[in-house]
């Protein structure tokens, strides 16, 4: 049960038998007939819990978007219903108005919206609706919490698609498909056709030509259904915060553009995320459902102050299958940490697997090895270049295991990651 | 310091400052009391400690009371041969002073000094207070056996008229005010001391319209002390009382308070008081509870960085400092250079010194030199190394 403000009213009413009989006792009368009357006002006030909630919620909203969610109220009874309605979130679904006011006759039904704008990745579950519905008098309600579950999965804003459509056009260059008609320069042998003036006369085949008494030239396409396993290591070294966005975060946005270009260019994508446990494993081939399926699987994953378990990961890429595939390890170059962890694990993965190991650097790092003006800029740039020093040197640990190491900024990542990934391409090393 | 933690210690400040105040106040009340004239023990120009010393001298056996109640058990034990002082009626009470009237009934005389109106009322003494403002000088033009004709007073600040129904009562040193042709214009202003015989609701009361003019400032002027020893001295016992504060807080409420207030007051008051109650009960349930939320951890990236720099800061280690930017730079170089890693230092020096037009000797100094000695030192080293590097990338 819950007073209104007009109980207060009622109880300072109080004031005019008091002044007409100015006495003890008529305080207690009076606080005995409110009591009576709040009393009397909760017994009539309608059941919260006979009202029938519903819920209406997209299931998912991209990190940075708005969403609306609906409460659709119904009231059997043939008595009007007058009360308050809140939908509880968590602060970081960003609900805004929650408290609704209800007033809904018999037999009626209706719609309350509330707008959520999240502020933070992950799952958003709905908490309990309350409802508290005014007696008769409006002196008293009743007050029920009910649970109308809901669960709003909150998508990585993934930044860096903005960079799909120029690096899908690089692609379509190697692929032959570009308007400008340019080769295909893949070394995967495509089929022969006929010379038409502008093509290169290196690709003329001559054999061919010697068969039909007219040039004939070999296309070549690029590699296709080749394996990408990109990992995402969501240990403690990944919780760091470069610009208040984890490093996690930027990782994964290299993870999903990488996952969307190669899902274009027909290669089979598994994405990894783990420490100790494999948090997701996402796989597949056909290019939308597998994006679609990483960005889902992937919002929930946070970074967790444990530390990875390399040795597990390397037996989930083995897991996937012997072929010869390409490795993306998305993990900080923090030295002690992979130097216990991933430098054991890495030369068995790496003559296996074509390995790339691609680290989010922080730009802070950079500025403050920089630092002249001070005896205390001084020895944080020494402390950087010490950070920067140890970096180098796991790098070139890595480098001399044949793994290929980017280091980059958090907008840069992505874009090196996927340029990285199409210069193999190009090469046919995949 | 974020605005919370300010906001905190600008109250504690504020709190101590409440407090300290408030320390002061208790103090100050303490000590002070209103109204200490004429205490039997105080030395000091405003007690009345020489009054008693003269009284116990005569053979007069002097008790002092500070309390209405003690003084009630006193009497209640023997109220013959005895007189009954109020010395000081600032703490006079009007429930102490009907008790007094009461239990006093059987003794032989109640001297009151400078009682006001609803004191004289609670004593069923019937007469007017009417204060002065100022201690005058006063002649007694009367004789009443306490009182001699002639004898004079200073430091009278009270007057006091009988009403009506006081049959018998004596008027002494009459206040005057001189006439325009010279004479005085007695009688008709109350007089400083008034003596009212006993009736059926009160002993003899003898009241006198002075606060301080018994005290051992002023006992020795004119005839006070002879007029304080006639009106104290009558009786081989004498019954001091010196109200303190707890015999006043009995009359407070029924009287003071009763008559300024409208009777619905208090129970209004009360009422206000629940509905106090009834708002927070409004206002403090809670529509649902509270959602928790788990958090995920905030760690800035750099931190690491940061704190390694600060513990080179702490523990001045300057040589390692130096060693580290020193290696740096040569890395740089070295790459920019297009040198092997594993190249000497004094091939890196000679190649530095060829692109950068900087002798070898200086180059060598800066880049495997004595570590600096002091931070300045440290800071001089750094800027010359960044420079070195960037005549290196532009010659």
């Amino acid at each position: 049960m819950a007073l209104t403000p007009r109980a207060l009213w009622l109880v300072l009413l109080g004031i005019v038998p008091v002044v007409l009989r100015p006495a003890a006792s008529t305080v207690w009368l009076w606080l005995l007939l409110c009591a009576v009357v709040v009393a009397v006002d909760v017994l009539l006030a309608p059941r919260p819990r006979s009202l029938h909630l519903e819920r209406e919620l997209p299931a998912s909203v991209r990190l940075g978007e708005s969403v609306r969610t609906s409460l659709f109220v119904t009231n059997p009874g043939s008595r009007s219903v007058r009360g308050l309605l809140r939908d509880a979130w968590p602060p970081s679904a960003g609900a805004e108005l929650t408290r609704h006011t209800l007033r809904l006759p018999g037999g009626e039904r209706t719609r309350l919206t509330t707008l959520l704008t999240p502020t933070r990745r992950g799952d958003r579950q709905a908490d309990r609706v309350t409802l508290r519905l005014r007696g008769p008098l409006g002196v008293a309600a009743r007050q029920a919490s009910v649970e109308v579950p809901g669960r709003l999965r909150v998508l990585h804003a993934f930044p860096s698609r903005r960079h799909i459509p120029s690096r899908l056009a690089v692609l379509r260059q190697l692929d032959g498909r570009a308007a400008m008609r340019t080769r295909g320069q893949g070394t995967e042998f495509d089929s022969l056709r006929d010379y038409v003036e502008g093509d290169d006369v290196r690709s003329i085949d001559w054999r061919a030509t010697a068969r039909r008494r007219d040039l004939v030239v070999r296309t070549w396409q690029p590699e296709q259904h080749r394996r990408i396993i990109i990992v995402l290591d969501t240990s403690r070294t990944s919780a760091g915060r470069i610009d208040d966005s984890p490093r996690l975060d930027s990782g994964m946005d290299a993870a999903l553009f990488l996952t969307a270009i190669a899902g274009h260019a027909r290669d089979r994508i598994h994405v990894i995320a783990g420490d100790r446990e494999v948090r997701a494993h996402v796989s597949g081939h056909d290019r939308v459902g597998v994006l679609h399926d990483a960005i889902s699987e992937l919002a929930p994953v946070d970074a967790r102050l444990i530390e990875a378990d390399w040795r597990l990961l390397a037996a989930e890429v083995a897991r996937v299958g012997t072929q010869r595939a390409l490795v993306v390890l998305i993990t900080p170059l923090e030295s002690s940490a992979l130097e216990e962890g991933l430098l054991p694990v890495l030369p068995a993965l790496a003559a296996r697997h074509r390995v790339v190991v691609a680290s989010v650097a922080d730009p802070a790092v950079d500025r403050m090895r920089r630092g002249r003006d001070s005896a205390t800029d001084v020895y944080a740039a020494a402390a950087a270049e010490r950070t920067v020093g140890l970096r180098q040197r796991t790098a070139g640990a890595f480098r001399s295991l044949g793994v290929e190491v980017l280091d980059e900024t958090p907008d840069r990542l992505p874009l090196a990651l996927v340029d990285h990934y199409l210069a193999l391409k190009r090469q046919g090393l995949l | 310091m974020t605005v919370v933690a300010r906001w905190r210690r600008t109250g504690l400040w504020a709190l101590a400052i409440l407090l300290g105040i408030g320390a002061l106040a208790a103090i100050a009340i303490a000590t002070t009391p209103p109204g200490n004239a004429m205490d039997p023990e105080d030395m000091g120009p405003r007690g009345g400690a020489a009054l008693v010393a003269v009284l116990e001298q005569n053979g007069v056996d002097v008790e002092t009371f500070t309390s209405i109640d003690d003084v009630r058990d006193a009497l209640a034990e023997r109220d013959d041969d005895t007189t009954v002082v109020v010395a000081n009626t600032s703490n006079l009470g009007t429930a102490a002073a009907t008790t007094l009237r009461q239990e006093s009934l059987g003794v032989d005389r109640v001297v009151v000094l400078s009682p006001s109106t609803g004191q004289l009322r609670a004593l069923r003494a019937d007469a007017t207070a009417l204060p002065i403002g100022a201690g005058v000088r006063v002649e007694s033009q009367c004789d009443i056996g306490t009182v001699d004709e002639g004898d004079s007073m200073v430091e009278i600040d009270a007057r006091y008229e009988p009403g009506s129904s006081a049959s018998g009562a004596k008027e002494c040193f009459p206040l005057t005010i001189p006439d325009a042709d010279g004479g005085d214009g007695a009688g008709d202003h109350g007089a400083g001391l008034l003596d009212l015989p006993s009736t059926s609701g009160h002993p003899p009361i003898t009241v006198i319209g002075t606060t301080v003019g018994f005290t051992n400032g002023a006992i020795t002027q004119e005839h006070n002390a002879a007029i304080a020893l006639r009106l104290l001295g009558g009786s081989p016992r004498l019954l001091w009382y010196q109200p303190d504060v707890t015999d006043l807080a009995d009359s407070a409420d029924d009287t003071e308070d009763g008559a300024l207030l409208p009777p619905w007051f208090a129970p209004a008051l009360a009422l206000v008081a629940f509905s106090l109650i009834v708002l927070a009960l409004v206002r403090g349930r809670r529509l649902g509870r509270l959602v928790r939320e788990p958090l995920p951890v905030v760690v800035r990236a750099v931190e690491t960085t940061e704190s390694r720099g600060r513990l080179y800061r702490r523990a001045q280690d300057r040589p390692r400092a130096a060693t580290v930017l020193r290696l740096a730079t040569l890395d740089r170089l070295r790459s920019r250079l297009g040198l092997r890693r594993g190249d000497s230092v004094e091939t890196v020096t000679r190649a530095i010194s060829a692109a950068t037009g900087r002798p070898v000797s200086e180059v060598l100094d800066l880049v495997a030199g004595p570590p600096p000695t002091d931070d300045a030192a440290l800071v001089r080293l750094a800027q010359d190394l960044s420079d070195l590097e960037e005549k290196a990338h532009r010659p």
